[in-house]
C-alpha cells in the first residue's frame, strides 16, 4: 500500500486533483451539490429534499437518491460539527471514493499498478469530469463496480445491495439492470444463486428505493431533471412522429448480450461496458456521464495493452477537448469568426464537430472492443456450439457413475444426457434377449440415437424412450434438448462412424475386468440378491459379445481410462463390498495426441505428491497415476491446470475424491485442450 | 547489486550452488498460506480455537527443532503435526497427521511465487555453460516435488539435501557433497547465492572457500560483519547485469 502511495504516477494523478481542487470550484459543486448537503444537516431530517424545496433551493440540485445523500453525509457532518469548508468535506468524499474506485478496479482486473495508474488514475475522463466539471458519477459508478467486483468474487447478496445502491445514488444506473438479468439468466451455472442476488435487490429496494419514492418532494427533484429526456434527443423525425435512436442502439446491445448465449463475467462485463459507450456517445448528453463506461474501458486497457491506452488516450483527448467548450463556453470568441459570420455559429460549428468526431470515435472503439473482448474471447468464441462427449465402455466399467461425476462439475443445468440404454430395442421380458445380448448392436436402435443426438445439436425437442432399470420396461416420457455439454453414454457410443463424428471428446473407460466383475458381482449378488451362478453365467454369456463389439472401439476413444487394482487380493468375488472403500487403485490416462503430460506430471507428482509415470508413443500419451487424493486437491489442480474451464462449470462444482476425481481432472484438461483447438 | 569484495570477482565462475528456499520464493507467504490452511483445518476438524492451534503448532515445532537439532527430519511437517496433536491433548492421531502433512504441503507449493526474473537469470547461466547445483535443507521428497512443480529440476545439473548429506546447512557436509557431485577442481570458482548469513554464506565460505552472494529480502536477516557476503542483491535483474557485466569483461 505504502508502495502505491510513493508510486510516481499516483503521486502526479494526486497532485492534479489536488490543484484542481483548490484552484477550481465547479458550477455544480458551488452553485448545486455543496448547498444542497450544507443545507441538508441544518436540521435533524430523512427527507432533505423537502427541506431544500420548501427553503426555495433550486430544484435541479440535487436530483439523487438515498445512497447519493448518505455517501456524502457523514463528511459533511463531521465538517459543519468541526466547523471546517463543506465545500473541502465534498472533495474529501469524491477523493475517497475516487480511490474506492481505483481499489476496485486493481481487484477485478488483477493487472499491472502502472498500468492501472494510467488507464485510471491519470485519465482524462475521470479528471475532467469530477475535478473540473464538478460531476459526481463517481459515486453511482463505484456502487457499479462494487456491486460487479462482488459478482466475481461470489458475493451475490453484496452484489445486488450494491447494484441498488447504484441505482439509488443515479437513477441513469438503471439501465445496467437488464444487462445483470441477461448475465444470470444466460449463464447455468448462476441460476443457484439468483435467489441470493435477488435478495440483496430486494434488501436495497427497501432501505434505499422504497423510502425514497415515497417522498412526493424528492421524486418533484428527480423528475425535474432534464437529463432524464436526454437519451431521446436523437431521433429520426418521420411524418408526424420521431424515431429515437439511443434506445434502438441499446436495445440492439441488450439483445447482442442475449444472443451471446453462454455469458460468463467477462462477456457480461463487455457488452454492458459498450452498451454504456454507445449510449453516452450517441446521446448530447452530460460530460459527466463519460465516466460510466470507466470500468470497460480500464478492463479493455488491461486487455489490449499499449493499442488500448493509445486508444483510450486519444478518446480521453477528444473529451478533454469537448470539455473545453463546457468550462470555457466563451473560448470561441478568441478565434476569428471570418468564414461563420457570428460567434454563436462558431461556437455551434465547432461543437458540432467535434462532438461527431467523439460519436464515429466511440462507435469505432466500442467495435474494436466487441471484437477484443467479446469475439476473441475464449469463452465466446469456445462456447459457441455444444460440446459433445461420447462415453463408452463395457457393461460395468463405471460409464454411469463417470459420467455423474461430470454432470457434477459442469452441473446439472448445463448438461444433456444421450443414454444408450434408451435405445435397447426390447423391454428386459421379451424372448429375444435369450438370442441376443444388449451389447450386441443389433439389440439396439442406434441409427435412431445418431437422428436423435443429430436433432438435439440442430436445437430440436427430442421425444425419447426411457429405459427403466428397476422394471425393465421402456418408457415414453423422456425428452431431451439442446444444452452447452452433450455427454452420449453407452454400449455403442463409440461404435457408429456417424455418431462419432459429431463428438469433440470420445472416452472409452476399461476397467480392468477383474475389478469389473467384483463390481458386477457386489452389485448383483450382495445388493440385488441374485444368485451368484446366474450372475457369474450372465457375465460369461456377454463376453463373446463384448469382444466383438465394445473392446474394439476403445480405438477410435480419444482418452481411455483404465482403472486398475493396485493389489488384486484387495478384490475378493466371494466378499465383495460394492462401495470399494479402502482400496488401492492405479488410474490409467491414455490420450491421443496430447501434449500435456509434462504439466499433468508436474501438479499431480509435484503439487499433489502423487506416484506418476509417463509413457508416450505415436499416438498416445499414457500416464500411470497412484496415490491418494481429495476433492480439494482436484480443485486446486483444475485451478492450476486448466482455468480457462473453471467459467465453464457449474459456480459450486462437487468434485471427487480418489480415482474418480483424477478422471475429472483428467477429463477436463483434455477438453480444455480440444476446446482450444476447436477454436483455431 | 552491492559488491563489497569486487577484487575477488575477476571472471565468470565454474559452477554456482543455489539454495532454494527464500532464494528463489518467499518462503514467509506460502508457509503463512499453508499454515491458515492447516489451521483452519484443524480447527474445523475438531473444534478447536484457531489461536490454541496455532500455539500448539509453534510450541511442537520448537520441541521437534530442540529434540532433532540441524538435521533433514528436523524440519519434516508430519513430526510437528503430530506433536501438535499429542500437545491438543488428541494422542498421535496419525492418519490426521499425515493428512495435514499433505494439505501443508500441497497449499505450499501451490503458493509459491517465483522471485521476478530468477529463470531469466538461471537461463543467462545455463546458456553460459555453468553448472548450477542447488544445496538445500529440508527433505529430498519434498524439495524434489517443488523443482518439479516450479519448472526448476531442467536447470539443476545436481541437487543436494540436507537429508542426504546427513546435516543441515552451514554444516560443511552438503557443501563437500556438492563439490563431489560435480567434480570440481580445487582451484575453481565457486559461487554461492542464498539468502541466509549463517547456512549460506558462512557455511559455504568455510567448507568451500567460494564466493558468496547474498538474495536480501526486506524479513529476512542481514549479513553482519562476521558472515558478511561478497556481494549482495534485492533483484535477480541486478544479478544479471553483473552476470552480463563479468561476461564482458
Amino acid at each position: 500500500m505504502l508502495a502505491v502511495l510513493r508510486h510516481p504516477l499516483f503521486i502526479v494523478g494526486l497532485i492534479i486533483r489536488l490543484a484542481l481542487i483548490i484552484f477550481v470550484t465547479p458550477a455544480p459543486v458551488a452553485e448545486w451539490y455543496v448547498p444542497f448537503l450544507q443545507h441538508s444537516v441544518t436540521e435533524w431530517t430523512v427527507n432533505p429534499w423537502e427541506l431544500w424545496l420548501r427553503d426555495e433551493g433550486i430544484i435541479r440540485s440535487f436530483p439523487y437518491g438515498y445512497a447519493m445523500w448518505l455517501y456524502f453525509l457523514p463528511f459533511v457532518l463531521c465538517a459543519s460539527l468541526l466547523g471546517i469548508s463543506i465545500v473541502g468535506a465534498y472533495w474529501a468524499a469524491l477523493l475517497v471514493i475516487d480511490l474506492c474506485l481505483m481499489i476496485l478496479l486493481k481487484n477485478i482486473y488483477k493487472g499491472s499498478m502502472n498500468l492501472l495508474f494510467i488507464a485510471y488514475w491519470l485519465s482524462p475522463i475521470v479528471i475532467i469530469s469530477s475535478y473540473l466539471l464538478g460531476y459526481n458519477d463517481l459515486v453511482p459508478i463505484c456502487f457499479l463496480a462494487l456491486s460487479l467486483y462482488c459478482l466475481r468474487y461470489k458475493l451475490w447478496f453484496y452484489s445486488g445491495v450494491a447494484l441498488v445502491a447504484a441505482i439509488s445514488a443515479k437513477l441513469s444506473m438503471a439501465l445496467v439492470v437488464p444487462f445483470f438479468i441477461v448475465y444470470l439468466i444466460r449463464n447455468p451455472g448462476l441460476h443457484s444463486i439468483i435467489m441470493r442476488f435477488s435478495g440483496g435487490v430486494a434488501s436495497g429496494t427497501l432501505l434505499l428505493i422504497l423510502p425514497f419514492v415515497l417522498l412526493p418532494s424528492a421524486l418533484v427533484m428527480l423528475f425535474s431533471n432534464p437529463e432524464m429526456t436526454t437519451a431521446l434527443r436523437l431521433h429520426l423525425p418521420i411524418g408526424d412522429y420521431q424515431i429515437y435512436l439511443v434506445p434502438i442502439v441499446y436495445l440492439l446491445m441488450l439483445y447482442g448480450a442475449w444472443n451471446v448465449k453462454w455469458v460468463n463475467f467477462e462477456l457480461f462485463h463487455a457488452t454492458l461496458g459498450i452498451a454504456l459507450l454507445l449510449l453516452v456517445v450517441l446521446s448530447p448528453s452530460s460530460l459527466g456521464w463519460f465516466l460510466w463506461p470507466i470500468t470497460l474501458l480500464v478492463g479493455y486497457q488491461f486487455i489490449e495493452k499499449r493499442v488500448g491506452v493509445i486508444l483510450i488516450g486519444l478518446f480521453g483527448g477528444l473529451y478533454a477537448i469537448r470539455s473545453i467548450f463546457a468550462f470555457f463556453p466563451d473560448i470561441v470568441a478568441y478565434f476569428p469568426s471570418i468564414a461563420f459570420g457570428s460567434t454563436q455559429h462558431l461556437h455551434q460549428y465547432a461543437l458540432s464537430i467535434v462532438n461527431t468526431t467523439i460519436a464515429v470515435f466511440g462507435i469505432i472503439l466500442s467495435l474494436r472492443i466487441w471484437d477484443i473482448m467479446v469475439m476473441r474471447n475464449d469463452f465466446f468464441r469456445l462456447s459457441r456450439r455444444p460440446f459433445v462427449v461420447g462415453i463408452a465402455g463395457d457393461s460395468g466399467a463405471g460409464k454411469d457413475t463417470y459420467s455423474r461425476a461430470i454432470e457434477n462439475i459442469f452441473g446439472r443445468q448445463s448438461i444433456t444426457h444421450l443414454l444408450g440404454d434408451n435405445y435397447h430395442l426390447w423391454d428386459r421380458q421379451k424372448t429375444m434377449w435369450r438370442v441376443l445380448t444388449h451389447l450386441n448392436p443389433r439389440a439396439n436402435n442406434l441409427q435412431r440415437m445418431v437422428a436423435d443426438l443429430r436433432s438435439i445439436m440442430q436445437g430440436k425437442i427430442v421425444k425419447t424412450s426411457y429405459y427403466d432399470h428397476r422394471t425393465g420396461h421402456m418408457r415414453t416420457t423422456h425428452y431431451l434438448k439442446k444444452n452447452h455439454v452433450i455427454l452420449v453414454n453407452g454400449l455403442h457410443a463409440l461404435y457408429l462412424p456417424s455418431l462419432r463424428r459429431h463428438y469433440d471428446v470420445k472416452i472409452y473407460l476399461d476397467m480392468d475386468e477383474h475389478l469389473r466383475r467384483y463390481f458386477k458381482i457386489a452389485r448383483d449378488v450382495h445388493e440385488r440378491g441374485h444368485p451368484i451362478q446366474k450372475v457369474t453365467a450372465a457375465i460369461e454369456k456377454r463376453i463373446p459379445d463384448a469382444q466383438n463389439f465394445i473392446h474394439p472401439q476403445k480405438q477410435y476413444a480419444d482418452l481411455i481410462f483404465a482403472i486398475q487394482p493396485i493389489r488384486a487380493d484387495d478384490f475378493v468375488w466371494s466378499a465383495p463390498n460394492s462401495d470399494g472403500s479402502n482400496k488401492l487403485y492405479r488410474l490409467v490416462v491414455s490420450m491421443r495426441g496430447h501434449s500435456g503430460h509434462s504439466d499433468l506430471v508436474r501438479v499431480l507428482g509435484g503439487l499433489l505428491g502423487l506416484h506418476v509415470e509417463v509413457n508416450v508413443d505415436s499416438v498416445f500419451e499414457q500416464v500411470i497415476i497412484e496415490g491418494a487424493v481429495s476433492a480439494e486437491d482436484i480443485a486446486m489442480c483444475v485451478k492450476e491446470l486448466c482455468p480457462k474451464m473453471i467459467d465453464f462449470l457449474d459456480i459450486n462444482p462437487i468434485w471427487a475424491d480418489g480415482v474418480l476425481g483424477l478422471m475429472q481432472l483428467s477429463t477436463l484438461v483434455y477438453i480444455n485442450q480440444s476446446m482450444e483447438q476447436r477454436a483455431l | 547489486m552491492k559488491v563489497y569484495n569486487l577484487d575477488k570477482f575477476v571472471s565468470l565462475p565454474d559452477t554456482v550452488l543455489f539454495d532454494m528456499d527464500n532464494t528463489f520464493y518467499d518462503y514467509h507467504h506460502a508457509h503463512t498460506a499453508a499454515l491458515t490452511a492447516i489451521s483452519e483445518k484443524i480447527a474445523t476438524s475438531f473444534s478447536l480455537p484457531l489461536t490454541d492451534v496455532e500455539k500448539a503448532y509453534a510450541e511442537a515445532r520448537n520441541q521437534i527443532k530442540e529434540q532433532l537439532q540441524k538435521t533433514a527430519s528436523s524440519h519434516s511437517r508430519v513430526l510437528y503435526f503430530q506433536r501438535m496433536l499429542e500437545i491438543l491433548g488428541l494422542g498421535s492421531q496419525l492418519v490426521h497427521a499425515l493428512d495435514f502433512e499433505q494439505t501443508y504441503w500441497r497449499v505450499f507449493i501451490s503458493n509459491i511465487v517465483l522471485f521476478d526474473d530468477l529463470k531469466l537469470c538461471l537461463d543467462d547461466l545455463r546458456l553460459l555453460n555453468i553448472p548450477m547445483v542447488l544445496v538445500t535443507d529440508l527433505t529430498a521428497q519434498i524439495q524434489f516435488r517443488k523443482m518439479i512443480y516450479l519448472k526448476l529440476d531442467q536447470y539443476f545439473h545436481f541437487v543436494v539435501t540436507s537429508e542426504e548429506a546427513g546435516a543441515d546447512k552451514p554444516h560443511k557436509a552438503p557443501f563437500q557433497l556438492a563439490l563431489q557431485k560435480i567434480n570440481a577442481k580445487k582451484d575453481s570458482i565457486i559461487w554461492m547465492i542464498g539468502d541466509h548469513p549463517l547456512s549460506d554464506i558462512q557455511g559455504a565460505r568455510t567448507a568451500l572457500s567460494a564466493l558468496t552472494i547474498q538474495k536480501k529480502q526486506s524479513n529476512g536477516e542481514k549479513g553482519s560483519e562476521q558472515v558478511k557476503p561478497d556481494a549482495d542483491f534485492t533483484h535477480y535483474r541486478e544479478l544479471r547485469k553483473f552476470i552480463a557485466q563479468l561476461k564482458d569483461k
